[in-house]
């Protein structure tokens, strides 16, 4: 997917209030947190309980969200998969849009070979089937939350290297740049002293919309059977597990995913209300 | 990565910029080389990232295809037949070279079944859910975007808005077994699987067009609203035409080319989303086929299946590019409208 | 097209990409409808080939081997190799056997079948050129000759009781081997077996008729169409409509649950000669100690594995040969008792810290949704002595290289269905402990050594009557219970799902395709 180059586009922001949006998605990111911090408050049983003889049931008292394969119950799944779920997404985000913040500013301030190799790269990651590099990775990598984070960070970054390149390409024009140059600041300093600052407000509002779409990409990579290790609690391996009993035990399957789409929800709500204040070309 | 879903904050970034996207202030032919120079690049790149790849994912196809067998089987003379006791520059140039003539094998034991004709066989039914996903998108987005758009700011607007980020929330996967409970199963009306009956194809491009049209409508609507302000629009109404015709005939037409613009940048999204939704329906297609062949190791076939992918990525941004510079003059002029 | 060859394209363009590019449009036409009356067997992936030579999948050994191409013999349900082709066979000597074609055998294009093509078909499968992966099993042999048109002489190098086994390749004829790397014969397979290849119009759909000339009688069903189904709710389906007929170990447990109840399908099922295990990698230490692997064995609770992830498809194995089999020696069961396996791993030094796992093991197995469920089971029931478990689902393919490298603690695997007795040599044998100097080919991937062991089940390879290799692999069995360098957990099912109008379908331990040759559609 590519962005459009943000620095030569011509804004027509959305003008309408978002105010109803931006509480909604509060609520709901709000709501997914306090979940995933008091998780052992509000579950029933631990998470990692077996017992094969209860397993794909419906509600009952001592499982009040049923439970599923193995007997696992559903409700603490939930609780601790958000935990996962959350801390893969905010890993992925960190990781991928520090990366690729750094490497396309240094791209775009260094301008010559070095930014047409890097834009090379980009190209090629741009046209490879994004899904695919993330399998491959997780196969090389083996089942491991560090691992899929790296996967999921593999083609996340192109968006924030192609996003900090543009507005570097802007601003090194400027007034304050070229004045600081004048005055003798070298490279890394403009970059890091300049530049960067007046990055942030857009690689923000990225990385909101960047967080949501780690969450499904992680509950993607489950649902292919490249998610987290068997164990951990995750909302994508969850619905993975119930996908095989939709007919006799919907529930298994329905709960975690009203869950991902729920918090996905609530931080594209989130992403639309902070892009109308941040972003400074709004 | 790129998730199943064409949408992402860096596209929804970009939704309501798309009025101007104008690039490389190159003209003409010079321009078209440069692009076409680039994009043979990128596709070389991404088959030698595979190959990389390939070449550093454990397990080769002997051992996949005997599973746990209690028979002994000569695997060194498997993997030389295979290629891949070569260099990685010349496994790399034998598939390219194989590719380009139509003589491209299967990395499989016996090395006889040829990858070409199988393309053909699940290419052609990615397009048609690509496609179809697509009608479904615009059938869905165009009247959704064009309302939001005039009634902006009212409660239809954010409505229709809200409906769409509920779109692109829901994981694909998941839709697509709802979407397989409800019709394919409670209420029977549809074939759930496969792409055996002229129905097949239903529930997996409304899994895909849904999808994607969430995406859509906010293009639209940001597109229209743009379009609605320019002085043409503003002009056509005060001649005191009908409200219906100024928004079909002169804003609508006019938002039409950036919206296609975005969809086209979508291409990748759109293949991607694919893979996860053929493996939902079973729809045997070209991510279907992808997806086996990385399973068993058939590496000429995964070569081939990703070379095609990213051309198709690459064929579609250029075709994309080309069309938005023949038709908007703010990008043909020299130094571009940045 | 069904009558036609392969797919119908403009012959102009099939020689190039940009050719086929062109060709797209026209291909995807709706298929020609099938002859009436035909059997739709569903399998789970698509023959690579149907050369019985050539073949290195199920699949593809199955279609060949058991439909199309048989051999001098074939494998009764219990392991032994009984005539098929050939209708007796006589060992001369200790290392000479001597195989009887029956009279008046044809192929499928109604062609003789002489003891020429039996020379012929193993001289092929012995020639580099051709490239077969089957060749290693035939390396004992020391010359196939003919000694008449319906005798066959087999001398081996030396006495090698196995491999009468494997006798029961595909006999081809002698004509097509002319050029020994010709790659139609897999795209046209000519054998004498009870069906005849009819058409192959895409990957996913092959056509077989019954074959006229078919030694004991032309099948009663006409036509077979298999069909390739990859994805298992999607086989379910078909079989729950009708659109497919016949599915072979096609579809999991949890799966049959929702068939057994649906109208118009059956359920036959036999014990089956597949064996689920755990096995333990020697090189760590702590698994090395016998106590150790007795406690990991005393802390799983198969029964309960087996009543609720089998659901009750299959039984609580013993020994690592299935009970079918000839040489099965039965062996005491274990039942969970989780305070002997506490007891055991104090005794072993291996006491926990407190609140600390007393060490942590890493258990693999492969991702595939039902396995990887099954072991997660497992690995719960195994933490319950204190020991840690770290479980490992990876992608087939690298699961299984990581396994073929010994690169495991503990392993979770199926053997596919087990015929000669001969594989516990492959498997407990010190000489069959996998190196990278061979190619990794050994299946001790655990590295387990006992001279003992490695002693008798040299013996069993060249004892000279059965009864004696019996004794032999009794003794095996006994020492492997009491060593554990596996942990067998129980036998699945051989299971066929098969629609109510279908008669007469014989099923097979070891989930061959062999039955549907006595099968018949009944008129509704």
């Amino acid at each position: 997917m590519k962005p459009a180059a943000p620095a030569m586009a011509e804004d027509t922001p959305l003008s309408r209030p978002l105010g109803s949006g931006a509480a909604i998605g509060l609520l709901l990111v709000s709501a997914c947190a306090a979940l995933a911090l008091f998780a052992p408050l509000v579950v029933t049983c631990p998470p990692g309980r077996l017992d094969l003889a209860i397993a794909w049931l419906g509600p009952t008292a001592g499982h009040p969200w049923g439970t599923g394969d193995n007997g696992v119950d559903v409700l603490s799944q939930v609780a601790y998969g958000a935990r996962v779920s959350l801390g893969i997404g905010l890993a992925a985000v960190l990781v991928s849009g520090t990366f690729g913040t750094i490497a396309g500013a240094a791209s775009g301030y260094a301008g010559g070979l070095w930014d047409a190799l890097a834009m090379r790269v980009i190209d090629v990651l741009l046209a490879f089937p994004g899904l695919l590099l993330a399998i491959f990775l997780t196969a090389v990598l083996g089942p491991s939350i560090p691992g899929l984070v790296l996967a999921l960070c593999s083609t996340a970054w192109v968006g924030y290297a192609r996003l900090a390149r543009a507005q570097v390409l802007a601003l090194r024009e400027q007034g304050f740049v070229l004045a600081a140059r004048a005055l003798g600041a070298g490279p890394s300093r403009i970059v890091v002293r300049h530049l960067l600052p007046n990055l942030l407000g857009p690689i923000l509002v990225q990385a909101t919309f960047g967080l949501p779409a780690a969450i499904l990409a992680e509950a993607s990579l489950s649902f292919l059977g490249l998610g987290v290790p068997p164990g951990t609690p995750s909302w994508g391996a969850l619905v993975d597990q119930g996908m095989a009993h939709l007919v006799d035990a919907p529930h298994v399957a329905l709960i975690p995913g009203a869950a991902i789409a729920l918090t996905v929800l609530g931080f594209n709500f989130l992403g639309d209300a902070l892009r109308d204040r941040l972003d400074p070309r709004g | 990565m790129r998730s199943d879903r064409p949408a992402k904050g860096e596209t929804r970034d970009g939704a309501p910029r798309v009025a101007a996207p104008s690039r490389d202030p190159l003209l003409g032919v010079n321009r078209v080389l440069r692009k076409l120079g680039g994009a043979a690049l990128s596709a070389l790149g991404a088959t030698l990232l595979i190959s990389v790849f390939l070449n550093l994912v454990p397990g080769d196809p002997v051992e996949v295809m005997l599973g746990d067998r209690a028979q002994a089987v000569d695997v060194a003379a498997l993997r030389h037949q295979m290629w891949l006791d070569r260099p990685l520059p010349e496994q790399v140039w034998f598939f390219l070279r194989d590719f380009a003539d139509g003589q491209l094998h299967s990395s499989l034991p016996p090395f006889q079944e040829r990858i070409l004709p199988r393309l053909a066989e699940v290419a052609p039914r990615t397009l048609w859910l690509a496609a179809a996903s697509l009608a479904v998108a615009v059938a869905v987005s165009l009247p959704l975007g064009v309302l939001s758009a005039l009634a902006a700011g009212g409660a239809v607007d954010r409505m229709a808005m809200g409906l769409a980020v509920l779109g692109i929330s829901v994981p694909s996967f998941l839709a697509g077994h709802v979407l397989i409970l409800l019709f394919g199963i409670h209420l029977g009306w549809l074939p759930i699987a496969g792409d055996d009956a002229r129905a097949s194809i239903v529930l997996p491009a409304l899994t895909l067009g849904l999808g994607l049209s969430a995406l859509l409508s906010r293009i639209t609507r940001a597109a229209m609203l743009d379009v609605l302000r320019e002085d043409h629009v503003l002009a056509a109404r005060a001649r005191g035409l009908s409200e219906t015709r100024v928004v079909l005939r002169h804003a609508l037409r006019n938002a039409l080319l950036p919206i296609l613009t975005v969809l086209g940048l979508q291409a990748g999204g759109v293949l991607t989303g694919a893979v996860v939704v053929e493996k939902v329906f079973n729809w045997p297609g070209l991510g279907t086929w992808l997806i086996t062949s990385i399973e068993k190791r058939d590496y000429n076939a995964v070569r081939a299946a990703v070379l095609v992918f990213t051309l198709t990525y690459l064929a579609v941004n250029l075709l994309t590019d080309l069309a938005y510079a023949a038709a908007d003059p703010r990008v043909r002029r020299p130094g571009g409208s940045a | 097209m069904w009558a036609g060859e392969a797919v119908a394209y403009a012959p102009a363009v099939r020689r190039t990409t940009l050719g086929w590019l062109v060709a797209l449009p026209l291909l995807g036409c709706p298929r020609a409808p099938l002859p009436p009356g035909t059997v739709v067997l569903v399998v789970e992936s698509a023959p690579e080939t149907l050369d019985r030579r050539l073949a290195l999948s199920a699949v593809a050994e199955n279609v060949s081997g058991q439909l199309l191409e048989p051999g001098l013999v074939r494998i009764a349900d219990d392991g032994q190799p009984v005539p098929d082709l050939a209708e007796r066979f006589e060992r001369l000597d200790p290392a000479t056997y001597v195989f009887t074609l029956r009279p008046g055998l044809r192929f499928g294009d109604g062609s003789p079948l002489a003891a020429a093509d039996v020379v012929a078909t193993f001289a092929s499968v012995r020639d580099p050129r051709l490239g077969s992966p089957v060749a290693p099993r035939y390396a004992e042999i020391d010359a196939v000759d003919a000694l008449d048109d319906r005798r066959v002489r087999v001398r081996l190098r030396h006495p090698f009781a196995p491999f009468l086994a494997d006798m029961n390749l595909g006999i081809v004829p002698a004509r097509t081997l002319a050029a020994p790397d010709r790659p139609d014969f897999g795209r046209h397979p000519v054998g004498a077996g009870p069906f005849r290849f009819a058409a192959w119009p895409d990957d996913e759909h092959l056509l077989l008729e019954a074959n006229p000339f078919y030694y004991a009688g032309p099948p009663p069903i006409r036509h077979l169409l298999v069909a390739t189904v990859r994805d298992e709710t999607t086989r379910l389906l078909e079989l729950e409509s009708g659109e497919a007929d016949v599915a072979f170990n096609a579809v999991s447990p949890p799966m049959l649950r929702q068939l057994a109840t649906a109208p118009h399908v059956k359920l036959l099922r036999r014990p089956g000669a597949g064996t689920t295990y755990l096995v333990f990698q020697f090189g760590d230490p702590k698994l090395r100690d016998v106590r150790v692997r007795e406690a990991i064995a005393d802390s799983i609770d198969r029964e309960a594995l087996v009543r609720y992830k089998l659901l009750g498809y299959g039984e609580v194995a013993d020994s690592l040969l299935p009970p079918s089999n000839w040489a099965h020696a039965a062996q005491p069961l274990r039942h969970r008792d989780l305070a002997r396996a506490r007891e055991l791993l104090d005794a072993a030094g291996l006491r926990a810290p407190q609140g600390a796992p007393r060490f942590t093991v890493s258990l693999k197995c492969s991702t595939d949704r039902f396995r990887r469920s099954i072991a997660s089971a497992i690995a719960h029931e195994i933490e319950e002595t204190g020991i840690a478990v770290r479980l490992e689902p990876l992608e087939f393919g690298t699961f299984f290289s990581d396994v073929r490298r010994g690169s495991f603690d503990i392993a979770s695997m199926k053997w596919v269905p087990i015929v000669e007795p001969d594989l516990l040599y492959w498997v407990f044998d010190s000489a069959s402990i996998p190196d990278a100097a061979d190619g990794f080919v050994g299946f001790n991937r655990g590295g387990y050594r006992n001279p003992a062991l490695d002693a008798l089940l040299e013996a069993a390879r060249v004892a000279p009557s059965r009864a004696e290799r019996a004794a032999d692999y009794a003794r095996v069995q006994a020492i492997a219970d009491r060593d554990l360098p596996y942990i067998v957990l129980w036998y699945e099912d051989s299971v066929a799902v098969v629609r109510d109008d279908i008669e007469g379908l014989r099923i097979s331990p070891f989930g061959y395709f062999d039955g549907l040759a006595s099968a018949r559609r009944v008129s509704p």
